[in-house]
């Protein structure tokens, strides 16, 4: 990891020094920046994964709620079953 | 005797006899009676299959059979079928589909309905095999752009029989994808194409089957040359049309086809872009928005042909407006703009101010992630019948931010927000190319002409809903809004403006619209947000009446 910088760290460095230790930390900065992206855009893929799956559980949710007889759902799965197997 | 109404084709070739049963007796249930099955036995091997057509057509005069002398193939066959045909429109059924008993009956109804109906197509389903209604296929009504990057009509289609002699029926050249050629050719010709958004084909996954690799994630497998045939038939389809673009397949669904401008000039496009100079951070550094913005347009476009007309408010800072004249030079044309915020306005102002041929709306938070993004957008733009064209747009950490606006209630939303990047969507509705009612304006091309026609954005929509509007506006002139998967951008949303919509802008544009949006034509009835409802999982079995079954034949028994 990069030291801090610090005003104290110039004094008797030469000018073509101090611009390498710039030009060092400002590479340092830039992968840490790219980093960071890599790392946003990794978060961003689970976070759209979760809302996949937060989405599809409110369907879920609104479903249930919709029947409001216990084992109506399974039920009606089995009318279903039925049907298809009828058709064939 | 009076030509049927219409004719089924069926190419046969060593299909389980039980499974061919079934298909036959799928048209002889059919509520609609005018119709024949002209069969054709491209020379199959097995005895039985031959046995049963012959007892098929000893049952109904309206079952008409036909045995090749020499195997042909499923083109050759085909065309032996169509030979057949006498009737009005041809419907194409495969050996070893079922037809839902109404299919006839309800195309029948929709060509009453509008006579110049040259094609209809309706939605399907997948059996198992075991015979289980699954994967229910909820299509949009005719949609062209999307006809050439999937062929999402598929099942059942439904054509006119001179239209089809008229292109020459099928082209052995397409074996493999003969029919979306066919229905390609058609379409260019046809008056009208209707949609009846029920379940009316049920395609069956069989061993070998296309439906069974589809369903399987698959299908390269099954039938790879099928795949390089439906890449021809739309390159054919682009020189004939005047579409252009070269054709790519997609490396990871061997399904979806893409489009790749190949433009013969580049007309000037003007990009708009209001701006108030906002300064914000981006990917960890602080910058001017539209100063980031413009650098990428210059940076990372590759077409040249383009001038940047900046809307900037009163209080835009000096040195935003110093950083775009050092990005972009001779290119800019920044407008004073000293009246209180309205996004449309602004937009108004700054296609008085330009000169090109297509104007590109753009919000000053976009950043270019696709080198040709403009050559995608002229090459739809350039298009007769197209009003309005947009892109996918991805959010800073990538997820969704817009791929096309969708209507629940007459509103607009957008379907798949905050989805992953890679997520395909209905039907993958993400990935390919289709008409919309509306596509969000953040990145929105037009035709200056059209701009012009319609009055431009609409002012009574200062804030929102003014690109939804000016969609609409199109859409209601019969023009087409396109929404292109492969034009991709970054949008560092709610930068531009507060994402809050105020109860009257609602009211206002359900006013305005209501007629157009609630029963979206580009959605379906058994569709919500882009999602099958619960109820159409029982869609297949929905029924106008219930006919007894026929016996089924002896060779279907053994």
């Amino acid at each position: 990891m990069a030291e801090p910088i610090n005003s104290l760290d110039a004094v008797g460095r030469s000018q073509a020094e101090l611009e390498a230790d710039i030009a060092e930390r400002d590479e340092e900065i830039l992968r840490l920046r790219d980093l960071l992206i890599a790392r946003d855009a990794e978060l961003g893929a689970a976070k759209g994964r979760l809302q996949i799956i937060e989405d599809h559980s409110e369907r879920m949710s609104r479903l249930v709620a919709k029947i409001p007889i216990p084992g109506l759902a399974w039920i009606a799965s089995a009318i279903l079953r039925v049907l298809q197997a009828s058709s064939r | 005797m009076a030509a049927p109404r219409f004719s089924i084709v069926t190419p046969v070739y060593e299909t389980p006899a039980d499974v061919l049963w079934l298909a036959i007796e799928s048209v002889l249930s059919q509520t609609f009676g005018d119709w024949e099955l002209c069969l054709v036995d491209d020379r199959s091997p097995s005895a039985r299959v031959r046995e049963l057509l012959d007892e098929c057509a000893a049952m109904d005069p309206r079952v008409r059979v036909e045995h090749r002398a020499e195997n042909g193939g499923i083109v050759a066959a085909s065309n032996t079928a169509l030979a057949m045909a006498t009737g009005e429109f041809v419907a194409l059924l495969d050996h070893d589909d079922r037809l839902h008993p109404d299919a006839l009956a309800l195309v029948h109804e929709a060509l009453l309905g509008d006579p110049e109906g040259d094609y209809v197509y309706t939605d399907e389903d997948k059996m198992t095999a075991k015979g289980q209604h699954a994967g229910p296929f909820l299509k949009p009504d005719w949609s062209p752009e999307r006809m050439r990057t999937q062929m999402y009509t598929c099942h059942l289609s439904v054509l006119r029989r001179s239209l089809v002699e008229e292109v020459g029926g099928f082209d052995p050249d397409c074996e493999g994808a003969q029919d979306w050629d066919l229905v390609l050719k058609v379409t260019e010709r046809a008056r009208a194409v209707l949609h009846v958004p029920r379940i009316l084909y049920h395609w069956r996954g069989i061993e070998g089957s296309t439906a069974a690799a589809v369903e399987e994630g698959g299908g390269e497998a099954a039938k790879p040359w099928a795949f390089e045939a439906g890449a021809r038939a739309i390159a054919a389809h682009c020189e004939r049309t005047g579409v252009q673009a070269t054709v790519a397949r997609d490396p990871g669904d061997p399904g979806v086809y893409h489009l790749n401008p190949a433009l013969r000039e580049e007309p000037l496009v003007s990009i708009v872009v209001p701006t108030n100079g906002q300064k914000r951070e981006v990917r960890y550094q602080q910058v001017t928005l539209v100063g980031h913005c413009v650098r990428s347009i210059v940076a990372d476009s590759t077409y040249r042909n383009f001038e940047i007309v900046v809307v900037a408010d009163e209080g835009t800072p000096a040195e935003a407006l110093d950083e775009l004249e050092a990005a972009a030079g001779d290119r800019l044309r920044v407008v004073p703009y000293d009246r209180p915020f309205s996004f449309a306005e602004k937009i108004n102002v700054g296609a008085v101010h330009s000169h090109g041929e297509h104007l590109l709306l753009l919000n000053d938070d976009i950043e270019v992630g696709t080198p040709n993004w403009i050559e995608r957008m002229v090459m739809y733009s350039s298009l007769e019948g197209i009003g309005a064209v947009g892109g996918l747009l991805l959010l800073e950490d990538g997820r969704i931010q817009h791929a096309g606006v969708g209507f629940e209630g007459g509103l607009p939303g957008h379907p798949y927000y905050g989805y992953p990047r890679d997520v395909p969507g209905y039907a993958n509705a993400v990935r390919i190319a289709r008409d919309l009612l509306a596509v969000t304006g953040a990145c929105l091309m037009t035709r200056r002409d059209l701009f012009e026609e319609v009055g431009g954005l609409s002012t009574i929509f200062p804030v929102n809903y003014n690109d939804v509007d000016y969609c609409l506006k199109q859409v209601e002139r019969d023009r087409r809004v396109v929404y292109d998967p492969d034009l991709v951008m970054t949008h560092f949303e709610s930068s531009s403006r507060s994402s809050d919509v105020a109860e009257w802008e609602k009211a206002q544009l359900l006013h305005r619209w209501v007629g157009l949006t609630t029963g979206n034509r580009f959605g379906n009835p058994y569709l919500k947000n882009e999602i099958p409802r619960a109820a159409s999982a029982f869609l297949w079995a929905k029924r106008r009446k219930v006919r007894p079954r026929k016996r089924r034949p002896a060779a279907a028994r053994a």
